[in-house]
């Protein structure tokens, strides 16, 4: 919506400055010519005017001092005497108003008569020998003093004339120029225009019109009035504009007056000069105006022409691009914007189709997308039903329910293979109900049947109708169903026939190979089900019977043990009562050998618990009775059975008990089984030195070292005395008695404890055997 | 009068191997070859201490000795007993069973001897 006002705006706002704009441009050129042009007639006209009064005005001074000379010229002739002079100049101040006073001086410069126009003056005698009025005159024959004012504003001149002969003197006028107001006053220009003298200095001199600036005001400040000061040789054609002391703006001209080198000047101001210009100035301004006003509604009214249809064609767009595919734009200028509204139609209709195609597209895609989804969703239900239940029942169902789903089936059926009859029957149905379920459940389908010639090829089988097939009992109960078409699957491991996969549906037709192949894989899934559920079967048979022949072995062992000991106990009781003489008192000899016999016999008992020991440990039947025990009384016991045996071989057997052993957990008997086999195979291996005993405690761990100073072992034989039936030298065994089994089964106890057991060995000097044991064994081991 | 031990024990020869022994030793006694027999002897008879195989045809020696403890008359005759399995737990079987002394066969005359002694002082 913004962009829309924003056009509108934009472009009719230029269409209507662009209009005016022109308009006025054109309007503004012609007036201002115009107007030029009148402003210069005006100004020419004014000034010539102007001119033409300062002339005449400039004409009549002269004239008229033309005049006063000529008057004066008359009583310098040359008069007889003195008296005869006064009277021609009485008369002369009678005659000409403009002179105020008039004096004779003689020859030789001296005063002889003087008249004023208001009193008879006595003659002075003053000496004017040296005055410019007696010396230019006498020179000149005629000379004009400059102006000078008497009382500041009234100014006057004198003319100085020499009279005729020689030494005959001078007569000097003083001339008041009062008159020159009379001269100009008669200049019209206008209503308000005025005219006025100025002498050299540009001081006033006279002046027209109601103004009342007195006479001798310096008028050279105003700018107009310097400019004829100023000018040149040439003082002809003199005009400007200027302000006068009203502060008016006027239009001056001059004339000059060359003799005085004064200057007439009339101005007029603008005011009444420019009156004419100025109403046309208004008149103009008027016409702009109104044709301003014309022009802005000419541009709006073209604008809004241009721009309704450009908004149309915008508004159509701007509906387009939001997918309103069916507007259409109403222009009807009949011209390249109705061309443009036409093709945007057709685009508008293109576009529309196109759209439509991509929805159906996209519609047809996501169904697409759709089915996957629910096809990957289904295989992963299976998949993890499979991996997760070994309840080959659920799975089936499972397959069946999903089959019939996606296979957009109306019922599904697994039948399993019976290998011994070599016949299908019914393990699993969806949709069909229950009547036909149990009939269908009794009957065995031959191998020679859609579903075994599938199975043989071990390739799907689809039948587009029933009706139109051979059928035997089975195919008649569908088709009596309302079942037309059918999917049959096999179920095939990889030698052998496990069952089939069947779906139906109502209507006769095929299936469509995505259908087949997505079933082919439900059909796999199925297979794997019941290899898995076989497979388990046959594991847990297998561990059945691995348990049952461990019990027997365990019983064995037991029996055996108990079978051995009987008679073993009989040879030793006897054996032990014939040395003690209970039957009468035996030769020595005899003694000898039953004393062997005893040593035999004990041997072979010991050979009975350890193989007993070690059975067990190994089938994981032994178990330690866990109780806390005394490390130091497990010790003395040791030492105890073992003190008669390194006495016997004459070995030092010591021991060295710490004092802080803790309270240990474990099985006490065994443990003592453990450092009785070590201490007994250290004595028995040790032919003279000792055999000594160090027990301690660190960090939770007893640690037992027991060491002797026997033949020692080699080090490549060290690692393997803890493996059963290994003894460093069979000869040894022979030698020194024993199983072998010994060390094997301290090392499994001393495990079974959670501890360790090593050894430090040297050839000659002897061995360490070192135990680490937890003080708080484990109670995993625990069992019972 | 000498003291009277009652052997229950199904192998002639440690029933031998008992008798030769004990009586050498100056004990009168008196064999049952079941653990059924041995009770009723024990009843009958009043030993002043039995000795108990635990391996016994008909009960065994563990229920046996459970009946000799439950009769009254004979709660405090002690009974010793001998088993071959010397195996872990034995032994609490049989102190469970009310058993007053434990020895493992094979074992030794001299040692057994000393028990007897050992219980009969």
């Amino acid at each position: 919506m913004r962009f829309f006002k924003r056009f509108r705006a934009g472009l009719f706002g230029k269409y209507v400055a662009y209009f005016v704009g022109f308009a006025i441009f054109v309007l503004a050129t012609n007036v201002g010519l115009d107007l030029w042009f009148i402003y210069r007639e005006t100004t020419d006209a004014v000034v010539k005017l102007e001119w033409e009064k300062a002339e005449a005005a400039a004409q009549r001074i002269e004239q008229i001092f033309g005049e006063i000379e000529r008057q004066i010229t008359w009583t310098t002739r040359a008069s007889a005497n003195l008296e005869q002079r006064r009277a021609d100049y009485v008369l002369l101040l009678q005659q000409v108003p403009a002179i105020d006073e008039i004096m004779q001086i003689d020859g030789n410069g001296r005063e002889l008569l003087r008249i004023t126009r208001f009193s008879t003056e006595a003659i002075a005698g003053t000496d004017y020998s040296q005055d410019p009025r007696f010396t230019q005159a006498l020179a000149k024959r005629v000379w004009i003093s400059p102006v000078f004012f008497r009382n500041q504003v009234d100014p006057y001149v004198n003319i100085a004339m020499a009279h005729s002969g020689a030494y005959a003197g001078v007569t000097v006028a003083e001339v008041n120029l009062r008159f020159l107001r009379d001269s100009i006053s008669g200049i019209q220009v206008g209503s308000e225009g005025y005219a006025y003298v100025i002498g050299p200095e540009g001081r006033l001199l006279a002046q027209s019109g109601q103004n009342r600036i007195p006479r001798g005001t310096a008028m050279s400040d105003l700018s107009q009035v310097a400019a004829i000061l100023a000018a040149g040789e040439d003082k002809s054609g003199l005009w400007g504009f200027g302000r006068n002391l009203a502060d008016q703006s006027v239009l001056a001209a001059a004339v000059a007056i060359p003799r005085f080198n004064w200057f007439v000047v009339v101005e007029q101001p603008l005011s009444e000069a420019f009156r004419p210009l100025y109403a046309l100035l208004f008149r103009i301004g008027w016409l702009l105006l109104t044709c301003t006003i014309l022009a802005a509604l000419a541009g709006v009214a073209l604008a809004q022409r241009m721009v309704v249809p450009i908004r149309a064609l915008h508004k159509g767009a701007s509906q387009l691009g939001a997918s309103e595919f069916g507007t259409r734009i109403e222009v009807n200028t009949g011209d390249e914007i109705e061309d443009l509204a036409n093709e945007f139609n057709s685009m508008a209709g293109k576009l529309k189709e196109s759209y439509g195609r991509l929805e159906q597209t996209v519609e047809e895609r996501t169904r697409d997308l759709a089915r996957s989804v629910r096809e990957l969703k289904a295989l992963e239900e299976i998949g993890r039903t499979v991996a997760s239940s070994l309840d080959v029942s659920a799975v089936l169902a499972t397959v069946v329910d999903r089959a019939v789903e996606l296979a957009r089936a109306d019922a599904g059926l697994i039948f399993g293979y019976d290998k011994a009859r070599q016949v299908f029957h019914l393990r699993e149905a969806r949709g069909l109900d229950h009547a036909l379920i149990e009939e269908a459940s009794e009957i065995n389908i031959p191998l020679d049947s859609p579903l075994g010639h599938a199975a043989l090829a071990r390739e799907p089988i689809t039948i587009p109708d029933l009706a139109q097939i051979e059928r035997k009992r089975m195919g008649d109960l569908v088709l009596a169903a309302g079942f037309h078409s059918v999917l049959t699957l096999p179920l095939v491991g990889r030698e052998d026939i496990l069952g089939a996969l069947v779906v139906q549906r109502r209507e006769v037709g095929d299936f469509a190979p995505t259908t087949v192949s997505l079933m082919q894989t439900f059909a796999d899934q199925s297979v794997i089900a019941m290899r898995n559920a076989e497979l388990f079967r046959e594991v847990e048979e297998r561990g059945q019977q691995l348990q049952v022949a461990n019990e027997h072995k365990s019983q064995f062992f037991a029996n055996m043990s108990h079978e051995l000991r009987t008679p073993l106990n009989a040879v030793l009781g006897y054996a032990e009562l014939l040395v003690d003489g209970i039957y009468g008192t035996l030769p020595e000899k005899a003694v000898e050998v039953l004393e062997r016999v005893q040593a035999n016999g004990r041997h072979l008992l010991g050979l009975i618990n350890d193989v007993l020991d070690l059975s067990k440990i190994e089938a994981n039947q032994l178990t330690l009775s866990m109780a806390d025990y005394s490390m130091r009384s497990v010790i003395e016991s040791v030492l105890a059975s073992t003190e008669s045996l390194a006495k016997a071989k004459g070995l030092a057997l010591t021991a060295e008990i710490a004092d802080d052993l803790p309270i240990g957990r474990g099985d006490e008997r065994r443990l003592a089984q453990v450092f009785l086999n070590i201490v007994g195979n250290a004595i028995k291996f040790t032919e003279k030195g000792s055999v000594a005993i160090r027990a301690k405690a660190e960090s939770g761990a007893f640690d037992i070292a027991v060491r002797d100073t026997g033949p020692g072992i080699a080090p490549q034989d060290q690692a393997r005395i803890f493996d059963e039936f290994q003894q460093v030298d069979a000869s040894h065994t022979r030698q020194k008695g024993g199983t072998g089994l010994g060390l094997a089964i301290a090392r499994r106890l001393t495990e079974m404890h959670g501890g360790t057991i090593s050894l430090v060995s040297e050839l000659g000097v002897g061995s360490e055997f070192r135990v680490i044991l937890p003080v708080r064994a484990a109670a995993e081991d625990a069992q019972s | 009068m000498n003291p009277r031990i009652l052997v229950i024990e199904d192998t002639e020869d440690n029933r031998r191997i008992l008798r030769d022994l004990l009586s050498s030793a100056g004990f009168d006694l008196i064999e049952a070859g079941d653990g059924e027999s041995g009770v009723a002897m024990a009843a009958a008879e009043k030993p002043d201490l039995i000795l108990m195989d635990m391996q016994l045809p008909i009960i065994d020696g563990y229920e046996a000795t459970r009946r000799i403890k439950a009769n009254p008359a004979l709660k405090t005759t002690p009974v010793i007993a001998v088993t071959s399995y010397a195996l872990a737990g034995d032994e609490e079987k049989a102190r469970a069973a009310g058993c007053d002394a434990y020895v493992a066969k094979p074992y030794s005359p001299r040692q057994l001897l000393a028990k007897v002694r050992e219980l009969l002082a």
